[in-house]
């Protein structure tokens, strides 16, 4: 099995923004995990509905809005422009950011199942023993939910990698810029070039499968207390 | 008890919750083990939890040992507050080795403000031998001797304990039973005491709070109240001699002789006596 070098830049770029993505989902999933998990606010089920959307909006859908949202006359586009950034579609950053609100809820929802199954008891605890939040936070919670941590990220960096349908909207197809694995298959199916893509295809099949495997294969061990 | 000491512990609160209001306004001794004794769902956990200030009681007002904890205008968040607090079911950290769990809140008190030192601490408690053990490995009775070390560790100034051996067998409250009145001897600092045991309060209370439907039914010296335990009366005897399967006690100049006792001569032991149910 053989990839062409055009095949392997769009590999090395799926890499690239899954990891990126990742890497964001973390520093922003986390608080939003965390809130929802812990909140007893009315805006707890409106805001954790807006973060599964994604599970069951169709991926144009989000990236019609995205592209509306960060084009040159949109909110996000005017944003940019100001800051002297430029325009988002259409580049590598701009992926990243339809991949983040695509992938959050693989990092949110098993963030939060983690923290809710921390109990306020442990919490408590700490904090009768001179820990502030953050340091309940870091030296208890974070600890105690690695599992979740490891799912979550596990999930949010295999689903970024699967992602079609939001790199089209706001993507498009730009070689070693948003070209990635998932495009290119679907390019060289347009053209006929069935040999290539059924390679690629196995690439990601194989990765995906893997993947799961070892999420399945690895049981966060049960703590038993 | 109506006399403002400034080192008592002032405590007035009142919190509204479905089933019961709990209105309180409590001056507790500075020394000993106080009692907060009464059925389930007298309030007294909520008590405790407000001094705590894990529960938010707003307008309550909170001053230990000339310190305001709680008044109109300030509220001291529970990590700010020198207590310590052992809980009912064990509070452990899972993640952490018996020696960190010990560690966790001493390091995080200033070492010039640390009034209570390790050795003594695992000495009292007879922790040595579960140091390097994990929390998941301790029996029942372990764990809550470990968190009793771990609150203490952290050197307060107040103890609160919600029920420490609820959760446990008869053999392991019978072993842990007498680390705590040990303790009781040894603690300079004021200890609240939540139980709905008699026995427990029985054997290690100084002073006594009985709380009913969240509110204050009597309060006074732990002697004074023993009939409202159940328990008829209660006497500190000293063992003054064994012989041919007797022991002699002396009880405040009386001579008192027991089928033989397991104790030695200058032993004192608590005698009490219960009316049978």
């Amino acid at each position: 099995m053989k990839l062409s070098p055009g095949d392997w830049q769009a590999v090395v770029l799926t890499l690239e923004l899954a990891g990126v993505v990742t890497l964001i989902l973390f520093m922003l999933g986390t608080p939003i995990a965390w809130w929802l998990a812990r909140t007893q606010s009315k805006w707890k089920a409106p805001i954790g509905a807006v973060v599964a959307l994604p599970l069951v909006l169709p991926p144009s859908v989000l990236g019609f809005y995205l592209l509306l949202a960060m084009g040159p006359n949109g909110w996000v586009g005017q944003l940019t422009q100001s800051m002297g950034i430029g325009l988002l579609p259409f580049t590598f950053w701009g992926l990243v950011v339809g991949s983040v609100f695509y992938s959050l809820p693989f990092m949110v929802q098993p963030l939060q199942t983690a923290f809710e199954a921390l109990g306020e008891r442990t919490l408590e605890a700490a904090a009768t023993l001179r820990a502030s939040p953050l340091d309940r936070f870091f030296s208890v919670a974070t600890p105690i939910a690695r599992p979740g941590f490891m799912t979550a990220g596990i999930l949010s960096f295999a689903h970024t990698v699967g992602e079609f349908g939001v790199v089209l909207m706001i993507g498009g197809n730009i070689p070693g810029e948003t070209r990635v694995a998932s495009v290119q298959i679907f390019d060289h199916v347009e053209a006929l070039q069935y040999g290539e893509a059924h390679h690629l295809a196995a690439v990601l099949l194989v990765f995906s499968f893997l993947v799961l495997l070892a999420l399945y294969t690895w049981r966060p061990k049960a703590l038993r207390l | 008890m109506n006399t403002p000491n400034p080192n008592q512990i002032a405590a007035r609160f009142r919190v509204v919750r479905e089933n019961f209001t709990l209105d309180v306004d409590l001056h507790l001794p500075d020394r000993g083990i106080t009692a907060l004794f009464g059925p389930s769902g007298c309030g007294k956990t909520t008590l405790l939890r407000a001094i705590a200030g894990l529960e938010r009681a707003p307008g309550g007002r909170l001053v230990v040992s000339g310190e305001p904890w709680q008044d109109a205008r300030v509220f001291v968040p529970p990590h700010r507050r020198a207590l310590g607090y052992v809980f009912q079911e064990t509070s452990l950290f899972p993640h952490l080795s018996v020696r960190r769990n010990l560690e966790y809140g001493m390091k995080r008190v200033p070492e010039n403000e640390r009034t209570l030192h390790w050795d003594e601490v695992i000495d009292w408690l007879g922790l040595t031998p579960l140091i390097r053990q994990q929390p998941h490995q301790l029996s029942g009775g372990q764990r809550q001797r470990v968190a009793v070390g771990r609150a203490l560790l952290s050197s307060p100034r107040l103890l609160l304990m919600d029920e420490p051996l609820a959760a446990l067998d008869a053999g392991a409250r019978a072993e842990i039973l007498p680390y705590l009145d040990q303790l009781h001897q040894k603690l300079s600092i004021p200890v609240l005491y939540v139980s709905h045991s008699a026995e427990e309060v029985a054997w290690l209370a100084d002073h006594l709070v009985c709380l009913e439907a969240g509110r204050v039914v009597w309060q006074g010296k732990a002697a004074d109240g023993l009939t409202r335990l159940g328990v008829t009366a209660e006497h500190s005897a000293r063992v003054v001699a064994q012989e041919e399967g007797w022991t002699v006690l002396d009880i405040e100049g009386q001579t008192l002789r027991l089928p033989w006792l397991e104790a030695k001569p200058g032993d004192s032991l608590r005698l009490r006596f219960e009316k049978n149910a």
